[in-house]
């Protein structure tokens, strides 16, 4: 071997390490579809619910994504011969379950006991800020171990999160813009919209014999 | 002109690189069971090649014995650091040198 093709073996070596110490990417950007066509759907299914029965469409929508990806990434380790329970992976649920228990117990609160009295703001409104914002915050929370692409993903939904908040409340301005998306709205644009717009770019940008985004 | 004898040879083993790649992929600690996953390697061999990039200066362990299994995490030391960026560069050299 020629300390050409020497250097070019290590590098190989080093290259497969870093993608191994990084989560599943090729993950991203089917989940991202799946996940943004889902969103679209639970959007058109919940508006007009209220309280429960709103969150109720959304948690069945978020367990058909979580049995997706689940498909997916034993798939993927099967194909690539890897542990399905990796360190990244690892890593990344510890750093993604806090901000992900936390917004979801958040949101639920307030559909159970959120004010309904004329003038004040829609429950449904609130809980889709905070599961907004609390995905941002998870996404973020992961992004050592995530491709940058996922890293812009995280701030737009943590962006949209605080706005949502900020437009329910101090920025009376913006609320009718809002009231009228309403929160299905709200939640298909940015889990719907987001995840479409993010998932095609991977999916169209990415090779498909390996992992990248 | 490459100094081909620069080429750090404690990292220039396979495994060793591999080790020394993943403690630079990120700032946390690994775990010694999460090393040995990632690398396919078995407890003796992976905890000789540690042994030898400790003695190099190059990464340190820690114990931790909480209330669950104790545990060794493992970082690279600034020394371990430089010579891994340090090993890269002469790589890319060589490559370049090949173009």
């Amino acid at each position: 071997m020629t300390t050409h093709e020497e250097a070019a073996e290590q590098l190989r070596v080093i290259r497969t390490m870093m993608e191994r110490a990084t989560i599943f990417r090729a993950l991203s950007g089917e989940a991202a579809l799946v996940g943004g066509a889902m969103s679209v759907a639970a959007g058109w299914l919940s508006e007009g619910k209220i309280g429960m029965k709103w969150g109720g469409v959304w948690l069945v929508g978020l367990a058909v994504v979580i049995v997706f990806a689940v498909w997916q990434l034993l798939r993927l380790s099967k194909a690539n011969e890897r542990p399905v329970w990796s360190h990244g992976l690892k890593v990344a649920l510890r750093g993604a379950l806090p901000p992900l228990i936390a917004g979801g117990f958040l949101g639920l609160m307030v559909l159970k006991y959120g004010g309904r009295e004329p003038g004040a703001v829609k429950a449904e409104l609130m809980a889709a800020s905070f599961w907004v914002l609390h995905y941002g915050l998870a996404l973020l929370a992961i992004r050592e171990f995530a491709p940058r692409s996922m890293v812009w993903l995280g701030a737009a939904f943590l962006a949209t999160g605080l706005a949502g908040f900020a437009c329910s409340t101090f920025i009376q301005s913006a609320f009718p813009v809002l009231n009228r998306l309403g929160p299905s709205g709200l939640m298909a644009a940015t889990f719907g919209g987001f995840h479409l717009l993010y998932g095609a770019v991977i999916v169209t940008t990415t090779p498909r014999d390996g992992p990248g985004a | 002109m490459i100094d081909f004898s620069k080429l750090d040879k404690t990292i220039h083993e396979k495994a060793r690189l591999g080790i020394m790649t993943l403690l630079a992929s990120r700032a946390n600690p690994w775990p010694f069971q999460d090393l040995k996953v990632e690398l396919e390697m078995s407890d003796g061999n992976l905890i000789t090649h540690i042994r030898t990039l400790e003695q190099a200066g190059y990464l340190t362990g820690e114990k931790f014995t909480g209330d669950g299994r104790p545990q060794t995490l493992y970082t690279l030391t600034a020394a371990g650091r430089k010579a891994f960026v340090d090993y890269l560069a002469i790589l890319e050299q060589i490559l370049n040198l090949g173009k």
